[in-house]
């Protein structure tokens, strides 16, 4: 019963496939082989275009590891170039501009820039004076200090009193 | 594989060009072409449905060969090798010129199919049945459609037409299936609304 319901339709649908068919032995142009082989002629007789990579190394592998090792080369050029560039300190000398008024052999202090009479002086050269710290006898580092169970009892202004004591 | 006509191809260029290690391939290849470029370019018509690109297609297929002439010895089958070639080509093709109007090629196609020991009044009918068909096969879905225009061709076979859609012999059998019975569906109905319209 299923295979007759197939067979139905499949007859139903092979009317429709006559169609293809025909339109699948549709013939082929003359002369199409002819053609093809005149095309391929032609592409083979064009050299196969050949990359630099392929000129200078022909194997693939070695094209790619020649190709990672410039990579890392450049990579680590340019690391240099830019992290181990000496600073420039602030009172290195710098070459003075071309034409900048400076007579030559004169002593070039400020760089090739003017700093309009300005002089600072930095306050190192005026140091604050600071009172000297009061010297300690050597006795006196050894004496007991009051415990804060003498000192609890009594009452606050006292302490002055024992630290007067101690250190007469 | 027999290589017929290689003199032939000598004459062309092909193998004289061509180093002595790629003498053989230009051969095979040659050979190829004369054995199989007439079913690939029927391939390519049934989806394409113009001369030109079928021809292009065809070319394509035979030069896409050439590039990869070093593995030809290891294809088994090469006529189902190049039907696959020349179906990616094909649909690759078809997919970049989809905006492309479809209907005055139907009607120029179904006009364009053989009719014989018809009247001319017959032949307009017939043209007109084909036409009705190649709509109704273009209106189904692209899966069947695919199978359906690949089983026309009698010289592949259904384990064939799943070898060059990359699939399995089952699913190519399920898909025809499906697809002429919503032909006949298709076909049904348009055949009431041309009558009705009458």
């Amino acid at each position: 019963m299923t295979e007759n319901l197939y067979e139905a339709k499949y007859e139903a649908g092979d009317e429709a496939g006559e169609t293809l068919r025909l339109l699948a032995a549709l013939p082929p142009p003359a002369e199409l082989t002819e053609r093809v082989h005149r095309r391929l002629a032609e592409a083979q007789a064009v050299p196969e275009r050949r990359g630099f990579w392929s000129l200078w190394m022909p194997a693939q592998r070695f094209q790619f590891a020649a190709a990672a090792v410039l990579a890392v080369a450049v990579a680590g050029s340019m690391w240099n170039v830019y992290h181990g560039h000496p600073q420039t300190r602030p009172g290195a000398r710098t070459a003075s501009p071309v034409g900048s008024g400076t007579q030559a052999g004169a002593p070039d202090a400020g760089g090739g820039f003017d700093g309009a009479k300005a002089a600072r002086v930095p306050p190192t050269l005026n140091p604050i004076k600071v009172p000297p710290a009061p010297k300690k006898k050597p006795g006196a580092g050894h004496a007991a200090k009051p415990s804060p169970k003498t000192l609890a009892g009594q009452p606050s202004g006292t302490q002055a009193d024992v630290k007067s004591a101690t250190n007469p | 594989m027999e290589i017929p006509g290689t003199s032939e191809k000598k004459s062309l260029g092909y193998s004289d060009i061509a180093g002595a290690a790629s003498d053989a391939s230009a051969m095979a290849i040659a050979a190829l072409v004369d054995q199989y470029a007439g079913t690939l370019y029927r391939v390519a018509y049934s989806v394409l449905r113009n001369t030109a690109d079928a021809e292009d297609a065809v070319q394509e297929t035979y030069l896409r060969v050439l590039r990869h002439r070093d593995g030809l010895g290891e294809i088994r089958d090469p006529r189902v090798w190049l039907v696959r070639i020349v179906w990616n080509v094909v649909l690759d093709r078809k997919r970049r010129a989809k905006t492309r109007p479809e209907t005055d090629d139907i009607a120029d196609l179904a006009r364009m199919l053989p009719v014989t020991g018809l009247t001319a009044e017959e032949r307009v009918a017939s043209a007109q049945h084909h036409e009705n068909v190649l709509r109704a096969v273009a209106q189904l879905p692209e899966k069947e459609q695919k199978v359906l225009i690949l089983s026309a061709f009698e010289e592949l076979s259904s384990v064939e037409i799943a070898q060059v859609l990359g699939t399995t012999e089952s699913t190519i059998r399920s898909r025809l299936f499906r697809a002429r019975k919503l032909l006949s569906t298709l076909l049904s109905h348009a055949q009431g609304q041309f009558g009705s319209s009458r």
